[in-house]
């Protein structure tokens, strides 16, 4: 799973948000680190929901605009979850070993 | 001058039709809250990002998972027309015959190719019209594949076996790209080329080919345009030049053909599967024109929309 995927399931994770939203949110969980632009975004959101991962929620009329929230389905939970328990055993691998005592390292190498 | 809104308004024409109209005021409201307050046109980032979104969507459309049902459709659909067109091309080819023994020579020996060809046409058209048939009633789906890949094998040894000039029918000529005297692989190639191996494919494939909903007064003209053409292309033209006639005629047959059915995505399916059996039963030039008039015809459509 690419990061903007995994940051836009995450940012609908506690509950339905709609396309701006989803922008800012994913900005903020990143600390700044991805933003993402509308053409990313519903490509991603056209593939996600065509996988049954999301769903739209409701709509809303804001400024004469139709404003569109979109939800995880329990398959996009469950695909979440999943990848987010890939990343911590990776991440777990990676601090473990890192807090392994430096000198050991060094010698270690021919 | 155009507005920054009506910029990108433009820019999502990149986007499938039926995406923009779920989703182009959304991601309008998405742009413009993400611009600048005095911007007057979209970033280079903003055009790269909308221009590769719409090309995604596009892609995404065509072969992932949101296509699925109209790859399935078109499989139906092509599953009973596949048939029906290898039909409208064993009756071009005696309408020809009749046609060229009419007009220009009138003599024993054309008589007796004629009735040879007529023959030779039943036989190679009536298991089409079986397939079609049981295809379409809708219990008949098991039997149709059966009888398909019956039909497959017993083409194969018609047309390819060395014993087919004392079968029932004689060895056809211009069937198959060439004949197998040779080896296991080019028998292997011919059987994968032969049109009735991939009907049978297609009909062994298919969901529920009765559930086709096709018109039988489109198809009828659909056929009709065809044997038209490919009698027309076959005949000699004294003024015209052949590749310009082949090409003017295959363009007709195909805008016929093209305004049935590549407005819907199933249609544009069917199209390039039946696109696909027709570089098998006909030849390459003619598949090759074909493509080439496909195209033309989805320009002159898209441009007919728009006007």
């Amino acid at each position: 799973m690419q990061e903007p995927t995994f940051l836009i399931l995450t940012a609908l994770a506690d509950g339905p948000r709609h396309g701006y939203g989803i922008i800012t949110d994913v900005t903020e969980i990143s600390e700044g680190q991805v933003r993402l632009r509308a053409g990313t975004l519903y490509a991603a959101l056209d593939r996600l929901h065509g996988e049954g991962l999301i769903e739209t929620d409701r709509e809303e009329i804001v400024d004469g605009r139709a404003r569109r929230y979109y939800r995880l389905t329990a398959a996009g939970a469950a695909r979440l979850t999943a990848e987010a328990e890939r990343l911590r055993r990776n991440t777990d691998v990676a601090f473990t070993r890192l807090r392994a005592p430096r000198s050991a390292l060094i010698q270690g190498t021919p | 001058m155009t507005s920054l809104e009506g910029h990108y308004r433009r820019l999502l024409r990149w986007y499938p039709r039926h995406h923009r109209a779920v989703h182009e005021e959304e991601m309008l409201a998405v742009l413009m809250a993400d611009a600048v307050p005095s911007q007057r046109r979209p970033g280079m980032a903003d055009v790269v990002d909308l221009v590769r979104g719409g090309l995604r969507v596009r892609w995404n459309h065509a072969v992932g998972a949101p296509s699925a049902p109209h790859w399935r459709q078109a499989v139906n659909v092509a599953a009973i027309l596949g048939p029906l067109m290898l039909i409208t091309i064993e009756t071009a080819r005696v309408a020809s015959g009749v046609v060229y023994a009419m007009t220009w020579r009138w003599d024993p020996m054309g008589l007796s190719a004629l009735w040879w060809n007529l023959g030779r046409s039943l036989v190679f058209a009536i298991p089409y019209a079986l397939i079609a048939a049981l295809a379409l009633s809708g219990m008949g789906r098991k039997a149709a594949a059966g009888f398909a890949w019956t039909w497959a094998v017993l083409y194969v040894w018609l047309v390819a076996s060395p014993e087919s000039d004392v079968g029932p029918v004689p060895r056809a000529p211009r069937v198959a790209p060439f004949y197998i005297d040779a080896g296991a692989v080019e028998l292997l190639v011919f059987v994968l080329t032969s049109p009735p191996t991939w009907i049978a494919i297609l009909v062994t494939l298919a969901p529920s080919p009765a559930s086709a909903r096709l018109r039988p007064a489109v198809v009828a003209s659909w056929m009709a345009a065809g044997v038209a053409t490919l009698v027309l292309s076959n005949l000699d033209w004294p003024v015209v030049d052949d590749l310009a006639m082949h090409i003017i005629l295959t363009l007709a047959f195909l805008l016929a053909a093209a305004g049935a059915a590549p407005r819907s995505g199933t249609g544009r399916r069917t199209a390039l599967i039946l696109f696909a059996l027709l570089l098998f039963a006909g030849n390459l030039m003619q598949a090759l024109m074909a493509l080439i008039a496909m195209l033309f015809a989805a320009v002159v459509i898209r441009a007919a929309g728009r006007a």
